[in-house]
């Protein structure tokens, strides 16, 4: 049947007045950057207002607009989604907000092809309803723009699906564009320079002081929340009930006693943990909260149940409950609790609550320790995340700390690690990040730290260890402390190692000490092996990578096995290669390992050995052979061209 | 207003940079300089890897090219593709050089092969001893224009005129319409196992290449909108022969010369392509502003 384009129009138009605009409005700025490091850094070609993301994305089809949760982002494209009223365009709003566990096996069945996959996004999320066998109905002459919500609230993996599918239907869709939301993490596009970089900026104080002083006449009251305010979601709670935090909200609004809470974060976690998605089943939820809990957060507006399924109004409102469950714990905190509340490292926000309500400096300081044991640019987000909040207890001295370990990653040899080291350092607004940034060497970042002085005796013994110096041979004493309980001093020790002189025998009792430690030992052990390269070192990371029941240990000796391909000597070299090319089935088997392969192949220029691309070729052509189609074996094509363009033929 | 919006309001799909009649695409530096020169598209558009005659307010292009990043099917699926979402082109012309295979109709150096189907040798499904074909679909080229275009400007023969460099020793080229494979190799080998069998199984199939399937599979697509139908064709000068001696050293001394004969013969069909448009744009045009119309009417009485 043919579409007929005031229909489908009337229909976006009833689902927007469904949802209104929160009142009073707000005005966004939109900073436009050439891509992630000027976004990630804050650094615009130039400020607009809103209507220029719908210009843009006419001009190359896709835009990619970034912010922080609370952000405004969704109600920009409902704004746009409202305004857009020419006769030759047409809107489509896209939830992905409403993804939930089953989905993604529905995506999964979907397999590659590009129309299947957009078919599915359409059926599922789409306002107005539109399929594709009714899309080709829509009259040539009509723009076609679809507004894409949420691309965070997806897996990784997912997420680049989503875009490679959106990307290759605007390429060959007629008057087609695109504009997705999604939080400030860097995404792999096949081609960036056809994508548009937009990043929500918060509210600048005079437009938060106005809205104080309409609704409140004062602003005194909220100076401490100045930080805070500057995120739209935060404001227009202040606005709402003239208070920001969460915990006010679900105890004066929602009506939760304690206990209430803690079983609602309870709830929240577990629904998180089990379904992976912000829409979850409502029956495990209710079971765990029970039903006068539901009724209270129903009542009260921040839950939203449809049939079976159930999710909070806003997200921040469930990653605040999860929040509650994580700081509850501590005996939890560990690698599995941190990839389900970050949705494997895509979103900080429960871990940013959680950071804000450790009543110690010193529990805050352990929570950072644990995080940087799961993820140094974890922690780092989750830092940076506190200081927006203005209420995260952490002492500075482990913000230092923190920082200075990623910053030593600016000089890794492998490409992926340091671009994530900078990009940690870039979203943290502290002095010591900016001074970070700016140090053009390693040995400046040790003499910089040396430099530092902070009033805490574990620092100034952290900072002795840090600043070893590269010419200083390790005592046996010291090597010993890569057994360290603590995961900052095991980490510090681990890349001190990698940067100084280990004779043979330093190396063996490294070997040694990976037959039986705890698995997160063994992973720092591998981490250093890829700094000495050798025979015996690489036969043991191929031990590792064959069969250590750790998947971060396999993950260690994969990047260690790469970069000592790289530092080695040829005839070490081709016997890593080699040995990649006899174990591309257990690389496709891991979809984490191949991944860090995949990064890891691309060192440094400077650095990488003469002839690197015809080197790695043939591993990757051996990974090609497996693919199952020609768009599975297009992958591993652009891959060696990207080696190509870098290293050469 | 953006350009696009203000192109919608009178135009048939356009692509971001504008639109164009014929888009060429090339791979390798060879074929880049005798299509830039056969069709005199010396002007490059500014920040981009596309070049025209010259540059227009409108952004109407009677011709673009550009060159693929790299050989290989899957770059070519790339440059078609985002040479669709440029310019929309109406025809896609694959121009180059390709390995001919002796003894199949006559094929001999510096002639132009016309494909008339193009197979993917690399699709293969390797189970129980057996090597099984998977084919993928995709668009042949344009049996239309083929029949129409192609074969007269074949029979009329003066598209040798249009050749703008001598050949290594004296030769007639000739146009040869017939099957093309496309793998990921450069084959020239004829003592090579895989490629013998190669030309066994494709037994009438006249040249190789490294990109055509990718062209068809971009064109295919991209043909899922009735608003938008594009046909291409694939032109490849042979350059040497596969299953002969000396083949790396013959595609050498020939690939020039092989890359001006398809291009002189993709420019004769070209003039002929041009020429159809003028007639198939009025008829585009009527018809859209005949929709225009009834849009118009129908709102009115909405009212």
């Amino acid at each position: 049947m043919k579409a007929n384009l005031r229909t489908i129009r009337r229909e976006l138009r009833q689902a927007l007045e469904q949802s209104p605009e929160p009142q009073p409005s707000f005005d966004f700025t939109i900073g436009w950057s050439q891509g992630y490091d000027e976004l990630l850094a804050r650094r615009f070609l130039e400020e607009t207002d809103i209507a220029q993301l719908v210009e843009r994305s006419l001009e190359t089809g896709r835009v990619l607009l970034c912010g922080r949760g609370g952000g405004g982002k969704t109600v920009i494209l409902r704004r746009l989604a409202r305004r857009i009223d020419k006769k030759h365009l047409l809107v489509v709003l896209v939830d992905l907000g409403r993804w939930r566990a089953p989905n993604y096996e529905d995506w999964e069945k979907c397999g590659e092809e590009p129309l299947k996959r957009l078919g599915f996004l359409l059926e599922e999320f789409a306002t107005p309803h539109i399929t594709p066998d009714n899309w080709d109905c829509i009259p040539a002459n009509t723009l076609k723009l679809f507004l894409v919500d949420g691309l965070n609230e997806v897996s990784r993996r997912i997420g680049h699906e989503i875009i490679d599918t959106l990307d290759e239907f605007v390429q060959y869709s007629p008057h087609t564009s695109v504009i997705i939301s999604d939080r400030l993490v860097r995404r792999e596009l096949r081609d960036p320079k056809r994508w548009r970089f937009a990043f929500v900026e918060p509210l600048p104080q005079p437009q938060i002081e106005k809205h104080l002083i309409a609704k409140f006449h004062e602003t005194v009251r909220f100076e401490q929340l100045q930080g805070l305010l500057s995120t739209p979601y935060f404001l227009d709670s202040v606005l709402r009930h003239a208070y920001a935090d969460f915990r006010t909200y679900f105890q004066d609004t929602a009506h939760l006693a304690d206990e209430e809470l803690q079983r609602a974060g309870l709830a929240a976690f577990t629904a998180y943990n089990d379904d992976g998605t912000r829409t979850f089943a409502l029956a495990p939820f209710k079971a765990i909260a029970g039903d006068a809990i539901i009724v209270k957060l129903r009542d009260a507006g921040a839950l939203i149940v449809a049939d079976s399924v159930a999710y909070f109004a806003h997200h921040l409102q469930h990653d605040y409950l999860a929040s509650v469950y994580v700081v509850a714990n501590p005996d939890k905190w560990s690698h599995d609790i941190f990839d389900v509340v970050s949705f494997r490292a895509s979103s900080f926000e429960t871990l940013a609550f959680a950071l804000e309500h450790l009543d110690t400096t010193e529990t805050a300081d352990r929570f950072i320790r644990s995080l940087y044991d799961w993820s140094p640019y974890g922690a780092a987000y989750a830092v940076a995340e506190g200081h927006y909040r203005r209420a995260a207890r952490f002492s500075q001295a482990m913000e230092v700390v923190m920082l200075a370990m990623n910053a030593e990653r600016r000089w890794d040899l492998i490409r992926a690690s340091a671009r994530r080291a900078m990009d940690a350092l870039r979203v943290n607004p502290t002095e010591y990040a900016r001074q970070f940034l700016e140090l053009k060497s390693l040995a400046e970042l040790i003499q910089f730290v040396r430099q530092i002085e902070l009033d805490a005796s574990w620092f100034n013994e952290w900072k002795d260890l840090f600043t070893h110096g590269g010419d200083e041979e390790p005592t046996y004493a010291e090597i010993d402390r890569i057994k360290d309980t603590d995961s900052i001093i095991g980490w510090t020790v681990a890349n001190v190692l990698r940067r100084v002189r280990l004779t043979r025998n330093h190396q063996e009792m490294l070997r040694a000490f990976l037959r039986d430690s705890e698995k997160t030992v063994r992973w720092r052990i591998v981490h250093v092996l890829g700094a000495c390269p050798s025979r015996e070192n690489a036969e043991i990371l191929f031990n590792a990578f064959d069969s250590d029941p750790y998947d971060w240990v396999r993950y260690g000796a994969t990047r260690s096995l790469v970069e000592m391909a790289a530092r080695a000597d040829q005839e070490v070299r081709e016997f890593v290669v080699l040995g990649l090319q006899d174990r591309t089935e257990r690389l496709l088997a891991d979809e984490k390992v191949l991944r860090e392969f995949e990064d890891a192949i691309f060192v440094r220029v400077e650095k990488a050995p003469q002839g690197w691309t015809s080197l790695i070729a043939p591993v990757i052509e051996k990974l090609a052979e497996s693919a199952k189609s020609f768009r599975q074996r297009g992958h591993w094509v652009r891959l060696v061209f990207r080696l190509k363009e870098d290293y050469g033929a | 207003m953006p350009q696009l919006l203000t192109d919608m309001t009178s135009k048939v799909p356009t692509g971001r940079l504008g639109f164009a009649e014929i888009a060429i695409v090339t791979i390798i530096e060879e074929e880049f300089e005798a299509l830039r020169e056969t069709f005199e598209l010396e002007t490059n558009v500014p920040h981009t890897h596309y070049y025209v005659s010259q540059l227009t307010g409108s952004r109407e292009y009677e011709h673009v090219l550009c060159k693929a990043p790299e050989r290989g099917n899957h770059h070519a699926q790339q440059a078609v593709g985002e040479l669709i979402e440029d310019f929309r082109p109406h025809f896609i012309l694959l121009v180059g050089i390709a390995g001919g295979i002796e003894g199949r109709d006559g094929v001999a150096l510096g002639d132009v092969i016309v494909a008339n189907l193009i197979e993917y040798s690399e699709s293969r499904k390797r189970v129980a001893g057996q090597d099984l074909e998977r084919r993928i679909p995709i668009d042949p080229p344009s049996t239309h224009l083929r029949d129409t275009i192609v074969d007269p400007a074949r029979r009329d023969g003066s598209w040798t005129e249009l050749i703008r460099l001598a050949p290594p020793r004296g030769v007639e080229p000739k146009v040869v319409i017939g099957p093309i494979v496309a793998g990921e190799k450069i084959w020239g080998d004829l003592n090579n196992a895989e490629q013998v069998a190669l030309l066994q199984r494709y037994d009438n199939a006249v040249a190789v290449d490294m990109e055509s399937f990718g062209v068809g599979l971009a064109v295919h697509m991209a043909r899922q909108y009735s608003d938008y139908n594009p046909q291409y064709l694939v032109f490849r000068g042979i350059s040497d022969l596969v299953n002969a001696e000396a083949n790396d050293k013959t595609r050498q001394l020939w690939k020039r010369y092989a890359a001006s004969t398809a291009a002189a013969f993709s420019r004769a069909v070209g003039h002929r392509l041009l020429d159809m448009s003028k007639v198939v744009n009025v008829n585009w045009r009527q018809r859209f502003l005949k929709r225009i119309r009834s849009t118009i009417i129908k709102w009115w009485w909405g009212k």
